[in-house]
């Protein structure tokens, strides 16, 4: 158990700050890294600490769910490691694994039949407790997703790629297919658009 | 958060796109530095870094990746899809992975129930399509054939998204069939088996059906691309004298690349082709309201509904083979029609025609896959396949899922907009190009066809894509409505949206927003009940609400999760099925396995689950019907 913790609480400090660990030996070749991650486990470990933060971000401020996004973020790794190998390197690396986030969370909106009452998203449930800051930070960003729900979908889908999943807006352009002016245009207004939403939401509330 | 201002000002969007753009640099400022976003936009940066996963998430993530990375450097598939199961079923994700497996697992069957007819239930931020390139020239197809994706009328296809592709040629001997997990977990949320929900007992309310022994292999065969010949041929079997157009999208598309498509359009008809499916709209019969779907009122009886959905595609010569009714949409006006081979059923739609009070077509989707017989699979009994599914553990043969029986989609109206009067519309218009560079591009919005002088709008349609707001006067010419086009803006959506209380009065009716101010709702339905929050999607024009879509709360017909603790499936319908691999999100490599091409037998369990509180959810599971070496 201590072990565990002692465990979890480096890669706690890893993960918080993936710019630190980014400056150490990965390679800067998007192909290169995927090459590597097909049948080396470090690889794919690397690929996986480098990109685990914002997968896992992007899912929580789509859904709102603590447990949701962790599902979602691991099918994300998962199907990754499962045709890292048809990554060509035309694009980034970044917009290839958005890519199937984004998918995942298509196909999650897609066959959710039993769509939780939005009051729920309040209900973090995670199998381990979590410090007061992070549980209050998920339930901001479970409030933000409820009200990303309320607007275009192109819209939020844009905004939370570039400001939770961390893309360019060429790179979310990749992932959306659309010109960066687009998505420029798409996070512009869905920033507008959240800004009202947020107001309104605060008055209701 | 700031949530003083209801908008950003226009130096926090200049600051936002000099900080994403300096990430493309590699040089994005943190949080309190110079040039980081201030605002808003700042704010949910701020939020976003400070976010982290669960350590002791982020660590059993780690070491599943890690198992399975080992176990697929062996290069055994099975086994690695094993280390994947294996890695799901560590306890403390077992719940949470019991209802992923069942939600994600319920893509095959609600893709071909319910989201096929219901293509917005719930927004979808992309939609991709695969592009499949050159196709062999091996591949002895006469016509053009393609297992893709089944949509229902969708007037503008999404742009699709160019994938190396190398189809391979048809396989001589049937290949070892991938196991139900790889099938239905390909494009549904990785590992794809499922297990019963912990404790759910099942029983069965019907005989098990004999087995045959050893059933057809069939390859789903591939397409060609679809030419403007071939398009303008189907448009007229489809007995429509039609202009031709294409969406904008197709400028960029190599004639060889698999992935085309036109629009044929007569009036106020369309009819969407691609080289895998058709797609047929009414806008007058049935208008689109982006994507909502309702169940609908003042129906014909079924039988009434099924023999015009037959004889419409009969004469279509699309419905010339053997098939089943499924009438389970119906209360959609869905008439859903699935193809047998060798009378057993593909669980996939072959086609679906909806049908509109009046007792006419509005709309139909039509699959132009077919299939080739590559020699026969032996097959298990179903009470083997029963006998494994009752023991209600994991395995990679089994996929379950299970969705509420009763649809919660929210209830919405739509708005006709009265011929000789003047309408203004607010949204997104539809905009195709002509297929003869003569003639003029397609603009519709709304359900009207746009006339008059569009020059303006449509040099502002060839690089924009966003909202306008166009106004003119409705008119009706040889049965097409059509909006005489007096002006247009371009318009920021995020103004369209409203939520208020509808409110009836004798000077007018109106919505009552959050603030307390009122706007005029013109043309309300009479069967709009008085004080219900509405959300409502329009523009305003002074104090006037020009809504389009008036829908109620999503939350207000919301369904809760039912407790399945004390719950049970019951059984009343087993059969042997094809299934078909979803292979439209598929990685390139599986889409290239001829595996995956084949209909996967399977044998198919359906039933009831009911708790103690009286829901009603639907069970469907996929026994693998197949024994792989």
């Amino acid at each position: 158990m201590l072990k565990l913790t002692t465990l979890s609480l480096f890669l706690f400090m890893v993960n918080s700050h993936p710019h630190r660990k980014a400056t150490s030996s990965l390679p800067t070749n998007d192909l290169e890294m995927a090459q590597r991650a097909t049948g080396d486990p470090d690889a794919f470990t690397e690929l996986y600490h480098r990109y685990l933060p914002r997968i896992y971000r992007y899912h929580l401020a789509r859904t709102g769910h603590v447990q949701e996004a962790e599902d979602l973020t691991a099918q994300t790794f998962l199907t990754a490691l499962e045709s890292i190998r048809s990554f060509r390197g035309q694009g980034s690396l970044s917009s290839w694994l958005f890519g199937i986030a984004s998918h995942k969370l298509a196909d999650h909106y897609r066959h959710s039949r039993t769509e939780l009452p939005l009051e729920e998203a309040e209900q973090l449930h995670s199998p381990i407790p979590q410090p007061e800051e992070a549980t209050l930070q998920a339930l901001e960003i479970a409030r933000v997703a409820m009200v990303l729900r309320l607007i275009s979908p192109e819209r939020a889908e844009a905004l939370v790629l570039c400001l939770f999943g961390g893309l360019s807006m060429a790179e979310a352009a990749q992932v959306v297919g659309k010109s960066e002016a687009a998505v420029k245009m798409l996070v512009h207004r869905g920033l507008c658009d959240l800004q009202e939403r947020l107001t309104v939401n605060l008055e209701v509330a | 958060m700031d949530q003083d201002r209801s908008r950003p000002t226009a130096k926090e969007l200049t600051e936002l796109t000099a900080f994403l753009s300096a990430r493309e640099q590699q040089a994005q400022p943190s949080p309190g530095e110079p040039g980081f976003p201030t605002g808003l936009a700042g704010e949910l940066l701020s939020l976003a870094e400070s976010t982290e996963p669960d350590p002791a998430f982020a660590t059993r993530l780690e070491l599943q990746l890690r198992q399975a990375v080992k176990a697929g450097s062996k290069g055994s598939r099975p086994g690695w899809w094993r280390a994947l199961w294996q890695s799901f079923s560590i306890p403390e994700r077992k719940t949470a992975m019991k209802r992923l497996i069942a939600f994600a697992l319920i893509g095959i069957v609600l893709f071909a129930l319910i989201f096929i007819s219901i293509p917005s239930l719930f927004p979808t931020p992309t939609q991709t399509q695969l592009v499949l390139a050159t196709p062999p020239i091996s591949t002895p197809i006469s016509t053009p054939l393609s297992p893709l994706t089944p949509t229902v009328a969708l007037p503008t296809p999404q742009s699709p998204v160019a994938i190396n592709f190398t189809p391979q040629p048809i396989p001589i001997q049937p290949p070892t069939l991938p196991s139900i997990a790889n099938v239905l977990g390909s494009g549904y949320g990785g590992g794809g088996s499922g297990n019963l929900p912990q404790g759910m007992p099942l029983s069965l309310a019907t005989e098990l059906p004999a087995s045959p022994g050893e059933v057809t292999a069939y390859y789903r065969l591939e397409n060609t691309p679809l030419t403007l010949e071939e398009a303008s041929q189907i448009a007229f079997q489809w007995g429509l004298n039609a202009q031709l157009y294409m969406p904008a999208w197709m400028e960029s598309i190599a004639p060889d690349q698999i992935e085309r498509s036109y629009i044929a359009v007569e009036g106020m008809q369309n009819l969407s082709m691609w080289n895998s499916e058709l797609s047929y709209n009414d806008l007058v019969k049935s208008p689109v309201y982006a994507g909502h779907q309702y169940p609908q009122t003042g129906l014909p009886p079924s039988e009434q509904a099924v023999s015009t959905a037959t004889q419409y595609l009969t004469e279509r010569d699309y419905l010339n083979y053997p098939y089943q009714v499924d009438l389970s949409q119906y209360n959609y006006g869905l008439v859903d029609f699935y193809r047998l081979q060798e009378d057993l059923p593909i669980n996939y739609h072959a086609a679906s025609v909806k049908i509109d009070p009046q007792g006419q077509v509005g709309s139909a989707w039509v699959s132009r896959e077919e299939y080739q017989a590559v020699g026969s699979y032996p097959v298990v009994s179903a009470s083997q396949a029963w006998d494994l599914l009752n023991a209600g553990q994991p395995s990679d043969q089994i996929s379950i899922s299970y969705y509420p029986a009763r649809d919660g989609n929210p209830q919405y109206w739509g708005r006709v907009y009265p011929t000789g009067q003047t309408a203004h519309l607010f949204g997104a218009p539809t905009y195709f190009l002509p297929a003869d560079p003569e003639a003029s591009p397609y603009v519709q919005m709304n359900n009207l066809v746009f006339s008059g002088d569009l020059s303006g709008l449509l040099e502002y349609l060839q690089t924009n894509q966003g909202y306008i707001h166009a106004w003119g006067e409705v008119q009706e010419v040889n049965g097409s409505r059509q909006l005489q086009l007096a002006g247009w803006e371009p318009f920021d959506e995020f103004s369209g949206y409203y939520d208020g209380i509808v409110r009836r009065a004798p000077d007018g009716d109106f919505l009552e927003l959050n603030d307390g101010s009122r706007l005029s709702l013109p043309d309300l339905p009479e069967d709009v009940p008085a004080d219900i929050p509405l959300y409502t999607q329009g523009g305003r024009v002074d104090n006037t609400l020009e809504w389009f879509i008036l829908q109620v709360h999503p939350a207000d017909e919301g369904q809760i999760p039912p407790d399945l603790n004390q719950a049970q499936a019951v059984i009343d319908k087993v059969e042997l099925v094809y299934l078909a691999p979803w292979l439209n999100n598929a990685s390139p490599d599986i889409a290239l396995d001829p595996a995956y091409r084949m209909l996967v037998p399977a044998w198919s369990f359906t039933g009831h689950i009911t708790n103690t509180g009286g829901d009603d959810m639907v069970f469907q599971a996929f026994v693998q019907a197949v024994t792989n070496p």
